[in-house]
């Protein structure tokens, strides 16, 4: 039986959003009847806890949060990184977080023997006031993972199919979501951006149930 | 995006420094998140006009790739004109000038 983690530390305002894009994807995984572990808030997702998840439960993980370069990162401290990555050896991480596809995501494949990573190689910005066209494509995105059974390179491609989706819905309903021209255009850029982002590394033919 | 978008021209950095740092100081909601990142950081509008005017500075950094990146036809969906992307922002400021409101 496969195992799924979300980790979801909802460390401040904006992990906390993104976060709450982790749990629609959860409940898509848990419609599809994968089995799932659920990592959420501070208090459960420190260093100790994640560790527990990687060593002993979970094949695969999901992380919404915060990120940098070389890891993921809850209250500004590290909680995934190249110290423990390795207990994910053969296991899928997706990472939806700035910039951990620059040298986390890279590095746990070819090194530290995680089969994939799914991430992103800058930052992920999304409009305060109109986040919904950015958070559908994330979960639209990864919904395949569960409902289709797609592999990882299917999910990159959608995922990234997605977020040009949601630059159009800014760039045309933009007013609709009460943004201004010019902030609807800062939001268009910033899904552009993000789209051009997305970055997997390993095994595209992995899935996760 | 890429790192290394196609750098634009003097004249390209110098609207982009008058029409958006106009635009951020002008924002009828200038110090409220425009823009939330998953690095933990957020961006107001006079983040933006700040960027503008250090362009060497992290956000002036990005605020400038975004551009470059945003005129460039990437593989999943056109670029756009720089002009073009600045019309929207010369927009709003003729909507919050005094004159016509």
């Amino acid at each position: 039986m496969t195992v799924v983690a979300f980790v979801r530390p909802a460390d401040d305002a904006a992990a906390a959003e993104i976060g709450a894009w982790g749990d629609d994807v959860r409940r898509i995984a848990l419609a599809a009847k994968a089995t799932v572990i659920d990592r959420v808030g501070s208090a459960n997702t420190r260093r100790v806890d994640v560790d527990q998840v990687l060593i002993k439960s979970a094949d695969h993980v999901l992380w919404f949060g915060h990120g940098r370069d070389d890891a993921l990162v809850a209250n500004s401290v590290p909680v995934v990184d190249v110290a423990n990555i390795g207990y994910l050896q053969d296991g899928v991480l997706i990472a939806i977080a700035c910039d951990s596809a620059n040298r986390l995501g890279p590095d746990a494949v070819r090194i530290y023997g995680v089969r994939t990573f799914l991430g992103f190689d800058d930052h992920l910005g999304w409009p305060a006031q109109a986040p919904g066209p950015m958070r559908d494509a994330v979960v639209q995105g990864l919904d395949c993972l569960f409902s289709q059974q797609h592999d990882l390179d299917y999910a990159a491609n959608q995922l990234r199919r997605e977020l040009v989706g949601a630059r159009l819905e800014y760039e045309i309903n933009g007013a609709n979501y009460g943004l201004s021209a010019g902030e609807a255009t800062t939001a268009w850029l910033f899904a552009k951006s993000n789209a051009a982002s997305v970055r997997m590394y390993g095994d595209g033919s992995a899935t996760l149930v | 995006m890429p790192q290394n978008v196609p750098p634009l021209s003097p004249d390209a950095r110098l609207a982009i420094r008058d029409v958006i740092g106009r635009w951020g100081q002008m924002h009828p909601r200038r110090d409220a998140p425009l823009i939330r990142l998953s690095d933990g950081s957020e961006l107001t509008p006079f983040d933006l006009a700040r960027a503008a005017h250090r362009p060497e500075s992290p956000s002036g950094r990005l605020l400038y790739r975004l551009f470059a990146f945003g005129t460039v036809d990437a593989d999943l969906g056109g670029g756009r004109p720089l002009e073009q992307l600045l019309d929207p922002y010369r927009r709003d400021l003729e909507e919050w000038s005094p004159e016509t409101r």
